[in-house]
């Protein structure tokens, strides 16, 4: 999106007095309350924090504190022992992290119902319990994901899909089983992808403000969003990596039955519930091991999750004022000479922050080949930053006019991954290509293709939120960077960017402390 | 979406106003500096042209051909080349040898116009923030919500991109009023005039879209008055398949769709 090509017009020598503050203490560590056990007799207050490697990240819950052991979210209300917070840890910021499930699999010997052979492992038919089977979730944190091929509408009905599928590598061997692949009596895809946070939600949720006509148009090829089928209303297809469910409850019923292996849907109560708590909780990191307290007076007031609570959802935020995540000005003041050495660091440490905000915020790069982007009328290459290319959402930091990409994340050749199927697309001669691949690609993961069917849309999926970074490594949503460090990297080889190794620094200290 | 570039450079080769040229060919990049997008511009028997649209319309991409189609303006240079009239498609086979970024020169450079009409003011917002850090939090809207103004009895036309069903941003506005006007008009009936375009190059070359064009724009704009409101309306929906004879002069005109919302009459 686009609104302002003024932003990086401005110097911003703005002289700030921040009263000077100490590091405050660690918050307290919790270590044997880090892991919510499914049906576990625990309070889900209204604050909560947990130590990750960074520092700690704080949950606010905006509902009453409640017992969770009889909640729809907490208890293991399918067949198989998990419950959603299995995959959705507080701890994690309500997604989960690599460390936290190999501390699973140590802790219960790989019987931790996290390993279900349904998505847990690599394929429900590989002997289940030996590390191998479990690899792509213990090295890189994804689960399976199996869509009907060919795609069905929301209805139902099947779609002709614009291509052809066919696996060239297979080494979880699902796509080639007998019971559950391609060639099975009801052929199913499968793709492996990383559980997206649930917090921050009205962030998802809401239509986009400002940005007519997007409020009822996706933006790259101008059709319309779709709808929730219950209230008839447009969505704002946020939610999933490619968008399949339209809303909390659908998606809710899908978990139901393909995590949880729940025989029968979700009750009326038990959605109004699971809706009501996903629509409550804010994340995001509160202290930094180096920078100290990152929320409060003399603070960047975007930092935290009280100003994810109390923020405009849903709002552009690429302009000079709004700079995505709000000012950081008031640490890039000049480090005092007489400050105790302990806050000297700290400051530097701040500052570093403040210069990864200026760089997400203004350093431009071209922005180019990127499906189902830079085709959308913007352009190719589009020279932007990464707030004002793609991260706008204010306070959120996803793509705020709803539309697919691929940042070639799925697609070959920028990303070229061994532990992943590899599928080979071949789009109909008389359809849309795919704008920068053509008519043969190769891909890990369909994405968003796998819903529509369609060529152009091969590999894209939905940029996500960007808070609470720190708490849920890996990175991206088939997990390729277990760091933030990879993760800028790989911007930085994708777009030729050159960023120094100290802008890098910045930036990682930067998102690290979202 | 581009910032307007004015560039006051010698003439390419004789292109007088109102000649109307029409052409295949690579866009090229203009790099305009580390703080701007790029412009769009091409290379064509000696002549360089400016690559505009109308916003959101689909600016050129590296990697695709385009299709020029417009009249000469005299309107001062623009990425520095010739300002055209008319507009330019993003054709959808790739083209993988359209792959140029022209570097900044400083003539390029020089005609940049660096002036900030919204200098004071931003200045002014900067300074509250720096008072009120919390105030970098409120949503500020830079573009005005845009509007349309639609009337019963009067057609619209959208026009699209050479193969494409895709509207620009202010024609989906458009629809979103059509389809408010239809919801709020007692016995609304909509006609719908869809067609499929083809366009004469200079060369002679006639490019025909692919057939089925006119009825997947005719069936995508019905979809999306309905999806927005109009679904108690009537629809009359004629769809122009055959082959047009393009003149060779504002050929991107024949790729349309009319809507118009008019009363039913007995
Ligand atoms: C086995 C792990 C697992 C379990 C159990 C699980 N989820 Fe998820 N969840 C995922 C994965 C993986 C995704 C991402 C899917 C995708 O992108 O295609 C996800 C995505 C989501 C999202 C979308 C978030 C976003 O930002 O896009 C929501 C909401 C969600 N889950 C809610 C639930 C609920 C409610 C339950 C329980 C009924 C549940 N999950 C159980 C793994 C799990």
């Amino acid at each position: 999106m686009n609104a302002c090509s003024l932003a990086s017009a401005l110097g911003l020598a703005l002289a700030l007095t921040a009263s000077a503050e100490t590091l405050e203490a660690s918050a307290p560590k919790r270590p044997d309350l880090d892991w919510w056990a499914p049906g576990a007799a625990r309070t889900f207050d209204k604050q909560m924090e947990f130590e990750n490697p960074h520092g700690t990240l704080r949950l606010i819950y905006t509902g009453e504190p409640f017992d969770t052991r009889n909640h729809p979210f907490f208890a293991p209300i399918g067949t198989n022992g998990r419950a959603c917070v299995t995959c959705h840890q507080p701890a994690d910021g309500m997604s989960l992290s690599v460390d936290t499930i190999r501390a699973r699999w140590e802790a219960t010997e790989g019987k931790d119902p996290l390993f279900a052979a349904i998505d847990g492992s690599n394929c429900p038919s590989l002997p289940q319990g030996k590390r191998e089977s479990h690899s792509l979730l213990l090295e890189k944190g994804l689960f399976r994901i199996s869509m009907p091929w060919p795609p069905r509408a929301p209805d139902g009905s099947v779609i002709t899909p614009e291509f052809t599928l066919e696996v060239v590598r297979d080494p979880t061997g699902c796509n080639l089983d007998p019971k559950y692949g391609l060639s099975s009596a009801h052929p199913r895809v499968s793709v492996f992808r990383r559980p997206r946070p649930v917090a921050n939600m009205k962030y998802l949720l809401s239509l986009p403000n400002g940005v007519p006509p997007h409020e009822y148009f996706m933006y790259n090829d101008k059709s319309l969003l779709p709808k929730d089928p219950e209230s008839g209303q447009f969505v704002s297809v946020q939610l999933m990596s490619d968008g399949r469910q339209p809303t909390l409850r659908l998606q809710a019923q899908e978990a139901m039955k393909w995590h949880l292996e729940g025989k029968a849907p979700l009750t009326e109560d038990q959605l109004e519930q699971i809706e009501a708590l996903e629509r409550s909780i804010y994340v995001a990191q509160s202290r930094s091991n180096k920078a100290g307290r990152l929320t409060g007076p003399g603070n960047p007031p975007g930092l935290g999750p009280e100003a994810l609570r109390d923020g405009a959802p849903a709002e552009l935020g690429n302009n000079p004022f709004n700079r995505v995540f709000g000012t950081f000005v008031m640490w890039r003041k000049e480090l005092g000479p007489s400050s105790s050495e302990e806050t000297r660091r700290r400051d530097a440490y701040r500052a570093s922050i403040a210069r990864g905000a200026d760089l997400f915020f203004e350093r431009r790069f071209f922005i180019k080949d990127v499906g189902v982007f830079n085709d959308k009328g913007l352009g190719n290459p589009f020279h932007r930053s990464c707030a004002s290319g793609c991260h706008n959402t204010l306070l959120a930091g996803m793509d705020l006019a709803p539309g697919f990409m691929d940042l070639g994340l799925n697609n070959w050749p920028w990303n070229q991954r061994d532990d992943l199927p590899l599928f080979k697309a071949v789009c109909r001669d008389d359809v849309r290509p795919q704008s920068y691949l053509g008519r043969v690609i190769y891909t890990h993961d369909p994405g968003r293709a796998l819903v529509t069917g369609k060529c152009n849309d091969i590999g894209a999926s939905m940029t996500q939120q960007l808070r609470g970074l720190a708490a849920r490594p890996p990175y991206f949503m088939s997990g390729s960077s277990a760091t933030l460090r990879e993760l800028v990297d790989f911007y930085d080889r994708r777009f030729n960017i050159g960023y120094t190794e100290s802008e890098k620094q910045d930036l990682v200290n930067f998102l690290e402390a979202l | 979406m581009l910032t307007p570039v004015l560039i006051a450079l010698a003439t390419f080769g004789a292109a007088q106003p109102g000649e109307s040229v029409s052409f295949v060919a690579c866009p090229v990049a203009q790099h305009l500096g580390p703080d701007r997008d790029v412009c769009f511009f091409t290379e064509h028997r000696g002549r360089r042209y400016a690559l505009t649209n109308p916003p959101d319309w689909g600016a050129p991409q590296l990697g695709h051909k385009v299709l020029v189609e417009g009249v000469v303006t005299d309107r001062p240079a623009e990425c520095g080349g010739i300002v055209l009239e008319g507009r330019v498609s993003v054709m959808p086979e790739l083209s993988l040898e359209c792959n140029t970024i022209a570097p900044l020169t400083p003539e390029i450079a020089a005609s940049l116009d660096r002036r900030n009409p919204r200098a004071d003011e931003i200045a002014a917002e900067l300074a509250a923030i720096a008072r009120d850090p919390a105030r970098s939090l409120h949503p500020v809207r830079l573009r005005l919500d845009a509007t349309a103004t639609v009337a019963l009895g009067r057609v619209e036309t959208i026009y699209y991109p050479f193969e494409s069903d895709r509207s620009s941003g202010p024609d989906a506005i458009r629809l979103v009023e059509l389809a408010k006007l239809a919801s709020a008009t007692q016995g609304a009936h909509i006609r719908i005039r869809s067609y499929r375009g083809a366009s004469r190059l200079d060369d002679g070359t006639v490019l025909s879209e692919r057939r089925g064009m006119a009825q997947q724009r005719a069936d995508k704009v019905a979809g999306i008055l309905k999806g927005l409101g109009a679904e108690r309306a009537t629809f009359d929906i004629t769809v122009f398949e055959d082959d047009t004879e393009p003149k060779g002069r504002e050929d991107w005109k024949l790729r349309r769709v009319e809507i118009s919302v008019q009363t039913r009459r007995e």
